[in-house]
């Protein structure tokens, strides 16, 4: 085990998230594989000790301070570890959200890593949304798990006054572990995902502007509908310059590495 | 034990003073909210589903008692009451309906919010 870990470091390079922040862009890294950043309460006082325990808070580690919260008790995600021995929060397909508080971008640009195990494809749920809808807000996006009800796929839109929208392909039937990426640059009419490490779609016009002030969701669409049933293992939400391929291989293995998809 | 509660649009308010003193706190006066599911009758209902400690199962079917922490009484123990008059607790399919608070215990929340014949509203 141990030399399996040490190999898995090598092959990171040392890589951290946190070095995609460190320029002081704005976004989240939200890390269910790190024990000490997760509360049972949204104010933060009673650690998650345990698996099975419901989860408040839980602590952004990109710095910007973050936090993705959740004060009612029926709405919070359980921590639970899987067979490999990795952490993530379970929601549970009915209620269970969480938010972090107004992120103000100010930029056009956007990446979005999040490891994810989605365990139904036969209703249509937001697995992320930054804002309380893209139906009716610019300046935002969306990652959407499964695609629609019935449609064993993953979606990503971005959307400056206009809404793209990009589409895995259907071979992703659940219950499957992926690793999900979402870049937007609404300038440059690119609005990409790739899974599990490989390019998948890329779509164009997403109209003009800057992603807005928005809190992000987690989860559900605004907390009222469309809820996400899986696991989230990891997520990184960015604001910022575009990424290099090699910046987004290196987070994308590093979020396998909690993830475990491929 | 995983609980999953239907709740109906006229009793969310009762309900939701049910859950504070069910729950830990005043953020559980969100326990329901957003009417995302409906039953074959176009009636609308929202839903709420987590892991529930024997204590909430014995609490809601026991004599109710306000919260230590809700020294103002902003809880209505009455509308409180009148959930609690109007909750069915059941471990197999049981149909929602307009008049009640329907529990199902075991199942994870979309099975039992199918096992109350609800399906979601559509968005978007």
């Amino acid at each position: 085990m141990f030399m399996q870990m040490a190999a898995r470091r090598r092959r990171m390079g040392g890589f951290s998230p946190l070095a995609l922040f460190a320029a002081g862009e704005p976004g989240a890294w939200l890390d269910p594989s790190d024990l000490t950043t997760l509360f049972q309460d949204d104010a933060g006082t009673t650690p998650v000790t345990a698996a099975g325990q419901s989860v408040g808070r839980i602590l952004d580690k990109s710095g910007r301070g973050n936090h993705a919260t959740q004060s009612v008790f029926a709405s919070r995600p359980i921590y639970q570890v899987d067979s490999g021995g990795r952490g993530y929060l379970s929601f549970d397909g009915t209620d269970d959200f969480m938010v972090t508080p107004t992120i103000t971008p100010g930029t056009d640009k956007v990446q979005v890593f999040a490891g994810v195990r989605k365990l139904s494809d036969a209703l249509q749920a937001i697995f992320l949304e930054f804002s309380p809808s893209t139906a009716t807000n610019n300046g935002t996006f969306r990652m959407t798990f499964p695609t629609n009800s019935g449609v064993a796929g993953y979606a990503w839109q971005s959307k400056g006054t206009v809404l793209s929208g990009v589409v895995s392909p259907t071979n992703y039937p659940a219950p499957i572990t992926t690793v999900v990426t979402g870049i937007g640059d609404i300038a440059a009419d690119n609005a990409t995902i790739r899974t599990d490490g490989v390019q998948a779609v890329v779509s164009t016009d997403q109209g003009t502007g800057n992603y807005l002030a928005y809190p992000m969701y987690i989860g559900m669409r605004g907390g009222t509908s469309l809820p996400f049933n899986g696991r989230l293992y990891g997520l990184i939400t960015r604001f910022g310059a575009n990424l290099t391929a090699d910046q987004i291989s290196q987070t994308e293995r590093w979020m396998n590495a909690r993830t475990g998809a491929f | 034990m995983r609980v999953t509660v239907s709740c109906p649009e006229a009793l969310i308010s009762d309900a939701n003073h049910l859950a504070q003193v069910l729950a830990f706190g005043p953020a559980d006066a969100m326990t329901y909210r957003g009417l995302s599911w409906r039953d074959a009758a176009g009636n609308l209902y929202a839903a709420a589903s987590f892991e529930a400690r024997d204590e909430w199962v014995i609490g809601a079917q026991s004599a109710l008692a306000r919260p230590a922490w809700d020294t103002e009484q902003a809880i209505s123990m009455a509308a409180a009451s009148r959930a609690q008059a109007a909750l069915v607790f059941a471990q197999e399919a049981t149909l929602a309906l307009p008049d009640k608070l329907t529990a199902i215990a075991g199942p994870d929340g979309p099975a039992a919010l199918a096992m109350m014949g609800l399906s979601p509203v559509e968005v978007e």
